[in-house]
């Protein structure tokens, strides 16, 4: 079940402390191992015993303003992420192992050639309307996302599925033709983000899905709130009354000080050393989550000194992954070695890179770029990001490369996104190719990097025509070498993220995706 | 100067010197002290004080002793650029201004008075949103504040020398304006003038370390105490050290600057306490002529 | 009733609220020259370095930035006085709509700040005038101005080091209120921003009633009544104390001009969502309309505020100053 691997690196590496004993605890699931051994240390996140039913659930979200949406397709930050997780449902999802389940699907099945795709639907689904889930939903939902006119971040990912020839073949079956080969359709509708299912004539401004709490109200930049959807289709769920996203919060101590003070349930994504504080009790816990976000430094490879594939290697080589993971996260992640997918069955872990500032240097200067200085737009989306662009720019003065950071607010970052030379960007955890079509295909929207490589693309090409999952793996291993070699992504680590909770808080598990409140599981918590 | 005798006497004085000498000591010789750099990462962040780092470390994880023994200088220097150069403009402005006199100088004065009384902050924040935490900007912005008070107190003190005997005499021998300005009213205007700078000299202090609290001073991840104390803030309960200890500094150092200041002018003038400078500057005639 | 030119009292009044509104113009101006016509262009400093042109086109088009300078500031000044505060260039909705609730908010820190901090500052006052120059008097003085000194934002962190993180727990560091909610939804979370406003503004307002007191006690009306046999509580009521309101109204208009600027560190430093931290944040994020407004209502504020302390000033003291 676990990665044994990570796992034994995790604890073998440095001497026994608590922190290590946390992770372990984290890495073993609910957060049960190890806890009895640690003396007066942090409460973690225990199993349920009986849930109760009822409560109001309020979550603090740093990271919103004035983009907050409820638009199922358009999320952008990570209380929209909160938001759309409560109200919608995809056909599959990933658990909190990172591995791919079905939820409004019953079965997906692919032909020999992966051109056409049978979906079998869940029975039983209703929407918050009323209106009871079908074939035509997901159609109408499809057709929405991969609209032409109007695509939405959910397009690139449906871009190979035809669209038009979509067939009802009766209320709970499809017919999902596509325009080439596309192996990978179930990984990729598990971002629910991107293609949570909405009902035939749905209007954002009322928003209706199929997930566990409804619509309530909302304020962008301040609050949303959700209730009980009683017809939801897993039964005695969900526990709670309501949940109440607030995203009004300036910075992380007002975030954390609202939840002291008892005006919030849960902090989510809190600031990493804050987990020391309720370490000395005041009845607050974290759920700590198992690293799987990660927050890649992009490189343009279409703009120099990036294009230059010496001066990124350098960029690579100069990083002390440990050290920054130790400083920016205070210890709570992994090493990254510039590759995403981390919890792909195909990952390659025989691609390790190492520290090394004197081939950094070398390479600089073969590529006549002694004493480069740059500029990188941080962003503070993330609690470590700003922290970990510090510790980066410290850390390329020995290989002779100044960093010059620029903060930027949110508004000003999204609306040049794509454009920054070199900048910050957070991911959470979805399988490779995915991955590699929001990110690393000329046609991705999220192709920060602007990387466009033939070889590249042609293999990604290929493994999507092959149904078999080992042999595709074979494929993804090419890839992935070449992302390594040559890539335009620093990613240094692969993140845990902490979720600060009142000691009544509970039902929730620590997930490997990245996503708070493992895989913002609302559904399945409820307060004591 | 018969100011010295007087000075030595009050209790407030010696004690303000002795506070300050301390503070700047920090400040100046401080960095050549400071056990480890101030950008190097010496530990887990929020470590509370142990043999290697007295203080413990910071957000970062770097050694808060050396950061804050590094973090007061550039504090010290903006605010006495700031002041030098407030205080230089205002005495020209203000004795200009006193020795030529006219009802426009009035109505100027008075105006300018309530948009630069405004408060000063709010300047500030406008200033540095729009071109950028530069420090030449901060020092120019600080001394355009300042540059109007001393005007009033160097242009009130100039009025009233200007009465003088040997000023008139001056003028009757005809002196050339310039040369009375300079040899005659402005050594005698002094006294009033460096208790102002003294007071100028605090409040550069605290606006500066106010504008790198905000984080529109000094940038990361340069040491200074205002930043320090922002930067920290999130690991108080853990490691209280990095905010404390800059906290305390600021104050200390500004309520010395205060307390010489006011030292200084009790000294010279035998003023009762506090009865300067009843506001932080006004419309109010009242306050205006204290010195 | 005489004609205005010829009531002294009137000309004084009219004269200075034309200084007032001159000033308020004036104030108006700086702002806009600060934020239309700085080096830095505006609208690439909203937009960052790597902008696009259309773009930049575009927020130039929006800022008015392609027409001439005075025009700009006419069309400005003319939508900002019809009640047009312009459109946030963060959440596109008018300015005017979340400043309102900010305004409210910092109002009650206002009010709450002057109900306690104003008598105190004439409690303390009267006492330090009337034994003046002795111990408790020097003692004050010497805390007042050692107080005057510090900057607001070290006596707030340092008020939270010890009333709610390090020394002590008993009160909430940050004071967050829940969108919607009242500020008075958790009544501990004002004490520590209320009580560092009034330890900052404690120096000015004390001096100002004490200087007031010692005048009143010197004067020749004060003398003839100790003459007299007049114990000093008896002066102390009914002399001081009448003619403490011209300064405890000087004293208030002080503070209210003193908050329209230091409520912008306080507020930030708690986290209060007042109009001072909404200009930190519009400041942060560059949102020019944002601060224009939120800048000229301020001063707007700290000039009507002075008005009425210099009017007070004229029209009370005349006649309740019992010196010859």
């Amino acid at each position: 079940m676990e990665d044994s691997k990570s796992l034994t690196h995790l604890l073998g590496d440095r001497p026994f402390g608590r922190r290590e004993l946390l992770r372990g605890a984290a890495l073993g699931g609910a957060g049960l191992i190890g806890a009895s051994l640690l003396p007066g240390a942090v409460k973690l996140a225990q199993a349920a015993t009986t849930p109760k039913r009822g409560g109001d659930l309020r979550v603090a979200i740093t990271g919103g303003g004035s983009t907050d949406t409820l638009d199922a397709h358009t999320m952008n930050t990570s209380p929209d992420l909160a938001r759309v997780m409560t109200l919608y449902e995809g056909l599959t999802t990933l658990d909190t192992d990172g591995k791919l389940i079905n939820v409004l699907a019953e079965s997906l099945e692919p032909n020999a050639t992966a051109t056409e795709w049978i979906i079998k639907l869940r029975k039983g689904v209703t929407f918050h309307n009323g209106k009871a889930f079908k074939a035509e939903d997901v159609a109408f939902t499809f057709r929405r996302i991969g609209d032409p006119k109007n695509p939405l971040q959910g397009a690139t990912g449906l871009k190979p599925v035809d669209l038009d020839n979509i067939q009802i073949i009766d209320d709970h079956t499809l017919r999902v033709p596509t325009k080439t080969p596309f192996a990978t359709l179930p990984e990729t509708l598990s971002a629910v983000y991107y293609f949570g299912i909405v009902p035939v004539g749905y209007d954002p401004k009322n928003p209706v899905g199929t997930g566990p709490f409804k619509y309530e109200s909302f304020t962008p930049g301040q609050q949303s709130v959700f209730t009980r959807y009683d017809g939801y289709w897993q039964s005695g769920l969900p526990y709670l009354d309501s949940v109440t996203i607030i995203d009004s919060f300036q910075n992380d101590t007002a975030a954390f000080n609202a939840l002291q003070g008892g005006e919030v349930d849960i902090y989510a994504y809190a600031t990493l050393s804050l987990v020391n504080q309720i370490s000395q009790g005041g009845g607050l816990k974290a759920l700590v989550s198992k690293p799987g976000l990660y927050v890649p430094f992009y490189m343009r490879t279409d703009v120099a000194p990036f294009d230059d594939v010496n001066v990124r290697k350098a960029f690579r080589l100069l990083v002390d992954r440990q050290q920054l993971i130790d400083q920016s996260l205070n210890g709570y992640g992994i090493v990254g070695n510039d590759v995403f997918g981390r919890w792909d069955p195909a990952y390659d872990e025989s691609l390790v890179r190492s520290h090394d500032v004197d081939q950094a240097k070398f390479l600089l200067k073969k590529s006549g770029h002694e004493n480069l200085t740059v500029e990188l737009s941080s962003i503070d989306l993330l609690p470590g990001m700003v922290q970990a662009a510090q510790v980066y720019a410290q850390q390329a003065k020995a290989a002779g490369v100044t960093v010059n950071i620029r903060q930027l607010t949110t508004d000003t970052y999204y609306s040049q996104y794509g454009k920054w030379a070199f900048t910050q960007d957070y991911w959470v955890y979805q399988p490779y190719l995915t991955v590699v079509a929001l990110a690393t295909l000329p046609t991705s929207p999220y192709n920060g990097t602007h990387w466009n490589n033939s070889r590249y693309n042609d293999l990604y090409n290929h493994a999507q025509s092959i149904v078999d999952s080992s042999k595709r793996a074979e494929v993804i291993r090419e890839m992935q070498k070449i992302d390594f070699e040559e890539g335009g992504l620093i990613i240094p680590s692969f993140n845990q993220t902490i979720d600060l909770m009142a000691e009544n808080v509970q039902g929730f598990e620590s997930a490997n995706t990245g996503n708070a409140l493992g895989n913002f599981g609302f559904a399945k918590s409820w307060l004591a | 100067m018969t100011l010295w005798p007087r000075y030595l006497r009050s209790g407030s004085a010696i004690f303000s010197t002795v506070l300050l000498t301390i503070v700047f000591l920090t400040t100046i010789i401080g960095p050549f002290f400071a056990p480890a750099s101030s950008l190097d990462f010496i530990g887990a962040p929020f470590q509370g004080p142990n043999a290697h780092a007295w203080l413990g470390t910071d957000v970062l994880g770097r050694d808060v002793l050396s950061r804050i023994l590094q973090g007061g200088y550039r504090i010290l220097g903006l605010a006495a650029a700031a002041t030098a150069l407030g205080v230089l403009a205002g005495i020209l402005l203000g004795m200009a201004a006193g020795y030529i006199k006219g009802a426009v100088d009035e109505i100027i004065m008075r105006l300018l008075d309530v948009v630069l009384a405004f408060p000063q902050i709010i300047l500030a924040l406008l200033f540095v949103s729009i071109i950028g935490p530069v420090p030449w900007l901060i020092v120019l912005i600080v001394a355009g504040f300042h540059a109007p008070q001393v005007a009033r107190v160097a242009r009130a003190a100039t009025l009233r020398v200007v009465e003088e005997d040997y000023v008139r005499f001056a003028e009757t021998i005809g002196m050339p304006r310039l040369r009375i300005l300079v040899q005659e009213i402005f050594p005698n205007i002094m006294t009033p003038l460096i208790v102002e700078a003294g007071l100028r000299f605090t409040y550069s202090i605290a606006l500066i370390a106010g504008l790198n609290f905000l984080g529109l001073g000094t940038q990361p991840p340069i040491p200074d105490w205002g930043l320090m104390i922002n930067e920290n803030r999130i690991g108080m309960a853990t490691n209280p050290w990095p905010v404390v200890v800059p906290v305390l500094l600021i104050a200390l150092l500004t309520i010395g600057t205060n307390l010489l200041a006011d030292a200084i002018g009790r000294a010279a003038f035998g003023l009762d306490r506090g009865s300067r400078e009843t506001q932080p500057a006004s419309s109010d005639e009242t306050a205006t002529v204290q010195a | 009733m005489r004609r205005v030119d010829q009531n002294p009292l009137a000309r004084l009044l009219v004269q200075r609220i034309l200084l007032g509104l001159l000033s308020l113009l004036l104030v108006s101006i700086v702002v806009f020259a600060a934020t239309q016509l700085l080096p830095g262009d505006a609208a690439r400093a909203v937009v960052g370095r790597g902008a696009a042109q259309d773009r930049l086109d575009a927020l130039r088009h929006q800022l008015h930035l392609d027409l001439p300078v005075v025009t700009q500031y006419w069309l400005w000044l003319r939508d900002f006085l019809t009640g047009d505060a312009g459109t946030s260039l963060v959440n596109g909705k008018p300015v005017i709509e979340s400043v309102g609730a900010r305004i409210s908010n910092s109002f009650t820190l206002l009010i709450l700040v002057v109900a306690t901090g104003i008598p105190l500052a004439i409690t303390l006052g009267i006492v330090a005038a009337v034994r003046r120059d002795r111990r408790v008097d020097t003692s004050l003085s010497v805390i007042a101005l050692a107080l005057a000194a510090i900057p607001e934002f070290v006596i707030g962190i340092g008020l939270i080091v010890l009333f709610a993180t390090v020394v002590l727990h008993w009160l909430p560091p940050v004071s967050m209120v829940r969108p919607g909610a009242s500020v008075f939804a958790r009544p501990l979370m004002l004490i520590l921003p209320v009580l560092t406003l009034i330890i900052a503004v404690f120096p000015y307002t004390f001096r100002m009633i004490r200087a007031s007191m010692i005048d009143v006690l010197d004067s020749e009306y004060v003398e003839m009544a100790t003459l007299k046999g007049l114990t000093r509580r008896r002066i102390v009521l009914l002399h001081a104390l009448p003619n403490a309101i011209a300064p405890t109204i000087q004293a208030i208009a002080l503070t209210c001009g003193y908050l329209a600027g230091g409520c912008v560190v306080v507020e930030y430093v708690f986290g209060f969502p007042g109009i001072g931290q909404g200009l930190v944040s519009a400041v942060i994020a560059r949102d020019i309309p944002y601060i224009q407004c939120v800048v000229v209502l301020l001063a707007a504020f700290y000039v009507v505020v002075n008005l009425l302390a210099d009017l007070v000033a004229i029209l009370v003291t005349p006649k309740l100053r019992r010196a010859t």
